[in-house]
């Protein structure tokens, strides 16, 4: 079976590190980083990943401006983007809502946890 | 610049021109008004042209002042003490302060006319018998409940054992005062209000700011100790102790924070009129699998005419379930857990509605009773509570401009909480 591909958008680029190694110590996903906003948008075409995770405080371009970016666009509106911030207050919750992110994951998440949304996310349409 | 002139008129009577017009002799000094006024003069010019009123003008200028005026003389005990005073003469303003006619005061006793003032706990008698006997003079404000109105109140003396009463008028004053210190209270109120919204604000603001600085290095020590978990020997015992208290570490930082950020909100936006029984029993539901796990009862007596108030509903939802819980917590053996909402006025006789949270738990111990507000401060076990939820309701509460009242309950063991607001 072929690994889920996953963007991971986030500009702490340890975090990134780690939260790769433990999704793909699981053998089932493919992690592929970008540390900024505009990044993420240009790695989103060369990779089209099957599912985002989206940080949303980041230089040069935030992750609201990436998501509306992206759910714009009808190439990629349809791959699920899970939001995965530090940001806890209800504007921005809100927000990214409204622009139909998929979830809204705050930091900090255990790996346990973090699996468990994707998956939800994953099995959405698939047949039981 | 007063000028006087001297005329006989065409009658033939003597008559003053005097300018500007002086229109009464008033207790606190001359009225003056600017026209030209025409006196006839009923009283004699004597041969070295000084002129000498006559009793009769005197008498009405005495009769028509508009401050009352009283003539009395005080009544002596046999020891020389005062026991009482006699009135002698009193002015049309001052009946109608009493409310009697001259000739029902004139030649009475003060406790004749004023039976009432002899069971009162004040003994006009020896306070005037001061002045009388001293020639002291004294100036004090008085409530004339009878007549509803407010008067300065001269006193003076001329003759020993005589004295005068000057009654001022000052209702209009008083009403004045009241309105402004009203004024005068709301805006300070306002203003307390507006000051701690503002300073919810900066907070919240700088709070927002260090949670997400923290959160992300939380969130980098939650991963690498996932990471962790699933590399290392599953048998060593003390890496994987460490680690799990790491991970407890985390977590309990992430609860103080998420705490701190609950505080930080400002509630002033979305402030509207809500049932004060509503959020009770909205919040109620939330608590009632806990309060079922500690076999707490749980008691309501709401209010069936309680006014709505204008509150944050989320957030009094949150220190509603924040006091319950605490109840709850505090009755591990069972026990009971009573609400209740009524109206009422406060002291200030102020609309206010409360809602009362009483518990049957061991109380507070008085050692820590002052302290319960203090951030970071808790009796529960380390890890059980981060010590911010009372100081994060109190917060709450001010913000709404209310009040939070916890006491230990005198007629049975437990908790009382009270929310006073103002309705």
């Amino acid at each position: 079976m072929e690994a889920t591909k996953i963007l991971m958008i986030d500009d702490e680029k340890s975090f990134c590190q780690l939260v790769k190694m433990n999704l793909e110590m699981t053998g089932r996903f493919r992690v592929y980083v970008a540390n900024d906003g505009k990044e993420g948008l240009k790695a989103v075409k060369k990779i089209k990943p099957d599912l985002i995770l989206l940080d949303v405080v980041m230089p040069k371009m935030e992750g609201v401006e990436v998501l509306e970016a992206l759910k714009k666009n009808e190439r990629f509106l349809a791959i699920p983007i899970i939001m995965l911030s530090a940001r806890t207050d209800d504007a921005t919750k809100i927000k990214t809502s409204s622009l139909y992110a998929d979830r809204y994951v705050t930091k900090p998440v255990s790996a346990e946890a973090l699996i468990e949304k994707i998956d939800e996310i994953l099995n959405i349409g698939k047949k039981p | 610049m007063q000028t006087v002139q001297r005329y006989i008129d065409k009658s033939g009577s003597p008559c003053l021109l005097i300018t500007p017009r002086i229109v009464a002799l008033h207790a606190l000094g001359w009225y003056t008004q600017y026209e030209q006024y025409h006196h006839h003069m009923q009283e004699s010019i004597s041969s070295n042209g000084k002129k000498h009123l006559s009793e009769d003008t005197y008498r009405s200028i005495f009769k028509n002042m508009r401050s009352g005026v009283a003539y009395q003389k005080i009544i002596l005990g046999s020891k020389n003490e005062p026991i009482d005073f006699i009135f002698i003469e009193v002015n049309k303003a001052f009946e109608k302060i009493l409310g009697l006619k001259r000739d029902d005061i004139i030649g009475k006793m003060f406790s004749e006319i004023m039976p009432a003032t002899k069971e009162s706990m004040f003994d006009w008698a020896t306070f005037y018998g001061k002045i009388a006997l001293t020639g002291k003079e004294i100036k004090f404000e008085q409530f004339l409940k009878d007549v509803g109105r407010w008067y300065v109140v001269s006193s003076y003396s001329l003759e020993k054992e005589y004295f005068i009463t000057i009654y001022d008028d000052i209702t209009e004053r008083k009403n004045m005062e009241d309105s402004l210190r009203k004024a005068y209270d709301t805006l300070k109120a306002t203003q307390a209000q507006l000051i701690q919204t503002e300073k919810m604000e900066v907070v919240g603001n700088l709070t927002t700011g260090i949670a997400h600085e923290i959160r992300n290095p939380l969130a980098i020590v939650q991963q690498s100790m996932d990471y962790l978990k699933k590399k290392i020997r599953k048998k060593d015992k003390d890496i994987l102790f460490a680690l799990s208290s790491a991970e407890n570490a985390t977590k309990r930082a992430t609860e103080i924070v998420s705490s701190l950020l609950a505080f930080s909100r400002t509630p002033s936006k979305e402030i509207s009129p809500e049932s004060p029984n509503t959020v009770v029993k909205n919040s109620l539901i939330l608590v009632r699998h806990a309060a079922e796990r500690n076999h707490v009862k749980v008691i309501t007596r709401l209010g069936k005419t309680i006014p709505k108030v204008r509150i944050d509903k989320i957030r009094m939802e949150q220190v509603l379930i924040n006091l319950f819980m605490n109840a709850i917590q505090a009755m591990n053996k069972g026990g009971r857990l009573e609400v209740t909402t009524r109206s009422g006025k406060d002291q200030a006789r102020q609309r206010c509605v409360y809602i009362v949270v009483e518990d049957t738990g061991p109380g507070i111990p008085s050692g820590v009773i002052n302290k319960i507000f203090d951030p970071f401060f808790t009796t529960k076990k380390v890890g059980e509570g981060t010590g911010l939820g009372l100081y994060v309701v109190d917060n709450i509460i001010k913000a709404h401009g209310a009040n939070l009242a916890i006491e230990n309950r005198t007629d049975k063991t437990g908790v009382r909480a009270t929310i006073t607001f103002k309705a």
